[in-house]
């Protein structure tokens, strides 16, 4: 398996011809069977090992999962900006562009002309550090100025309107004085601000928001998670999140996609998600957040073990070794298909295959005897 | 404690510290940042105090000051040995602060940068106990794999670097690390911050089995609030370097009595998605502890501030239930806790598991 574009120009049409046909009118995004991998000098990474994603128009999907998960990697395959060392294997990230309608950006060249035009135009990305993401020597108006003024045909003013406008926007008092400033005259929570202000400058249809909140206090998060949401409903724009803050995808995302070692082993609604969990993994991790049913003082549960190394992916299921459902002879030897539970639901778990009852009572058989 | 009438083991009283703004070739004071501002607290003996706050409230630089590795600009800090003896930590001379950091120890929030990349993990637990002459050789490796196994890993790692462990074996042994010499008081700072939610919840069984056998006395820096929740006793909020509330945390939780426990309590997501709501979020940013607005440093953003708020800084008083609130209308305002909600989670993937686990990993 190699990588299938080393620096070769490929013509558009190949990036628009393995677009399936029956595509859903409101899809905007859909991931298919996606693998990443790296290399790195202990060997190779397995970031992401066959994600299925799918997102509409208007909605907002939340990923979930600890470090180490490949949800920022998924993230940033979507945007075609993984390191150099980082290679899509396989799969599709299937996109609606306005401009050049469907098309899999996995195959574009990542420095290509069609993937810029869509780059910060139709998909726009914040990140969570946004003192390492914006530049330290420019004012932070002409940062996003420049945005604006490489997608759009506009004069020097006129984006610097917009851009004073679009500070406005986001939350900056004084958007006058604030576009000549630095981003060290910022507050962390004013620089995020920036962040978001560029990256909605051009009206994305996609706004990809890799943990926005995690290094902002609590009232600032909230802020933030409020500005986000409240773009979301005025201009229709399309969100992914990506947190490890179950807190932060229940406040936010319509949607929701729990990932365990580059896999999503549970989707659906937040409600059924969050509220109905039927991956032991998801279960697990809602039980282990200290809650108030849990008396105080008393152990929690937690999850045995640790996550283990990308470069080592257990057999089977994933998450068979910390498993406490874990069923000898068919989690650790059968990767298990996404099963849906009810409707839209679905988790990636042999207990909800057909065959497992009966599995199990060959098992008891053959213990008996 | 029997010396003082109560079980307390730290009284903190009027702390400040303020760190002077330079400027120029000679170092001019241009200002100060108050990043402790006049605070009051104690500890009792066998409890687990919370100390939360946004950053740059001065809740970290108060647990540095408490054990001397930060040195206080004015106040006092009684600590109370177990023969009875009371010491004033701020004012003690270098030997005594070295003999009393055998019963006062830190664990540090990042396990990554705490511990040395170059020393054994055997070395790193034995570091203390050397260095005070408690053991040494034979007797310190005794010691030190009864130390690794008290915190769920295996004596077998011992020789092994930091490098070759996750964050949460890191923090077990940055944990086993300062309960090498038998302290009663530890302060931990954001210990579970920057670690994954499944492993925050193995360190936060680790510390609560930990004070139960070693009979230890918390002070617990965390911004997360359920975290606090679950493990404290009692809480103390922070605002621009001062105390703004002390309470019981059930009570805290239920009705705080400030402005702004309320609006942190808000600020925080919930992870049931049917509480969410349109609420609005605490406006404005923490001002800047060298520069505080005048009377009570929260009126810029509170949104119950009326006209002496502006004027006159409320005292921390008392009000009664031993809960102390820094505002002038505490006793009028109807505030809101966080309300018990739960996801009931599905009985039968609860049933497949074990409400508990081991500390083993």
């Amino acid at each position: 398996m190699r990588l299938r574009r080393n620096g070769k120009q490929i013509p558009l049409q190949h990036a628009q011809r393995n677009v399936p046909d029956n595509m859903p009118d409101n899809r905007l995004l859909d991931i298919r069977d996606l693998e990443v991998q790296f290399d790195d000098p202990e060997g190779t990474v397995y970031a992401v090992n066959g994600v299925d994603l799918a997102l509409d128009n208007r909605r907002v999907m939340g990923v979930v999962g600890e470090s180490g998960c490949g949800k920022s990697v998924m993230s940033r395959a979507v945007m075609n900006i993984l390191d150099t060392k980082g290679q899509i294997v396989s799969g599709q990230v299937l996109f609606r562009s306005q401009q050049l309608g469907w098309l899999d950006l996995a195959t574009l060249p990542e420095d290509g002309p069609q993937i810029r035009r869509i780059r910060g135009k139709e998909i726009a990305m914040i990140f969570q550090e946004p003192l390492a993401a914006l530049s330290p020597v420019h004012k932070v108006g002409n940062q996003v100025m420049e945005m604006i003024r490489l997608h759009e045909d506009v004069t020097k003013q006129e984006a610097r309107n917009r851009t004073i406008q679009l500070l406005g926007q986001v939350g900056i008092p004084d958007p006058q004085k604030r576009v000549d400033q630095y981003t060290y005259e910022l507050s962390g929570g004013m620089r995020q601000r920036v962040m978001v202000a560029m990256a909605i400058a051009c009206r994305p249809q996609l706004l990809i928001a890799d943990e926005p909140t995690t290094a902002l206090d609590v009232t600032i998060q909230a802020q933030i998670l409020k500005l986000i949401r409240d773009l979301n409903e005025e201009f229709g724009m399309a969100v992914m999140i990506i947190s490890h803050d179950l807190g932060v995808i229940a406040e936010l995302a319509d949607d929701v996609a729990v990932m365990y070692l580059g896999n999503v082993v549970e989707r659906g609604t937040v409600r059924d998600v969050l509220k109905n969990p039927k991956h032991p993994y998801t279960h697990a991790l809602m039980r282990s957040i200290p809650r108030a049913e849990v008396d105080r003082g008393q152990r929690l549960a937690s999850i045995p073990g640790t996550v283990p190394d990308a470069h080592r992916i257990p057999s089977g299921c994933p998450f068979h070794p910390r498993c406490t459902s874990f069923i000898p002879g068919l989690c650790d030897s059968v990767v298990p298909q996404a099963h849906e539970v009810e409707t839209g639901h679905r988790a990636a778990c042999h207990l909800y295959s057909e065959n497992v009852q009966q599995y199990r009572q060959d098992q008891r058989v053959v213990s008996e005897r | 404690m029997s010396n003082n009438g109560q079980d307390t083991i730290l009284k903190v009283e009027n702390l400040t510290k303020h760190f002077p703004i330079q400027k120029g070739f000679l170092k001019r004071e241009i200002g100060r940042v108050r990043a402790v501002d006049d605070v009051s607290l104690d500890i009792r003996e066998g409890e687990t105090l919370g100390l939360v706050g946004e950053s740059g409230c001065g809740k970290t630089t108060l647990g540095r000051c408490i054990l001397r590795a930060i040195e206080p600009t004015s106040g006092r800090i009684l600590f109370y040995r177990s023969n009875g003896e009371e010491v004033d930590v701020a004012k003690a001379d270098k030997e005594t602060v070295r003999h009393l950091r055998r019963d006062m120890q830190l664990v540090f929030q990042d396990p990554y940068s705490s511990l040395n990349p170059r020393m054994t993990v055997k070395d790193l637990i034995g570091e203390p106990l050397v260095v005070n002459r408690i053991c040494t050789g034979r007797e310190m490796e005794k010691r030190v794999a009864e130390l690794i196994r008290q915190v769920g890993l295996r004596p077998e790692y011992m020789d092994r670097y930091p490098h070759a462990f996750s964050g949460g074996q890191r923090q077990r042994i940055a944990i086993a690390r300062s309960i090498a010499l038998n302290p009663r008081f530890v302060v931990c700072d954001e210990p579970v911050s920057a670690l994954d939610v499944s492993i925050q919840a193995q360190i936060i069984n680790l510390l609560l089995d930990l004070q139960k056998v070693f009979e230890l006395t918390y002070l617990f820096v965390a911004h997360d609030l359920s975290v606090v929740r679950h493990i404290t006793d009692r809480v103390a909020v922070m605002y621009v370097g001062q105390v703004a509330e002390v309470a019981h945390t059930d009570d805290l939780f239920r009705k705080p009595l400030h402005p702004y426990t309320e609006a942190l309590f808000k600020a925080v997501p919930k992870t049931d998605p049917d509480m969410r709501s349109g609420k609005m979020a605490l406006a404005g940013e923490v001002p800047d502890p060298a520069n505080p607005p005048s009377g009570c440093y929260f009126h810029p953003r509170c949104p119950y501030a009326t006209e002496i708020c502006r004027k006159q800084s409320p005292e921390l008083r008392d009000v009664g239930n031993g809960r102390r609130v820094r505002c002038h209308h505490a006793e009028k305002l109807d505030l809101s806790g966080i309300e018990v909600t739960d996801v009931a989670l599905s009985p039968e993937l609860s049933a497949s598991q074990p409400s508990t686990e081991g500390t083993s990993v």
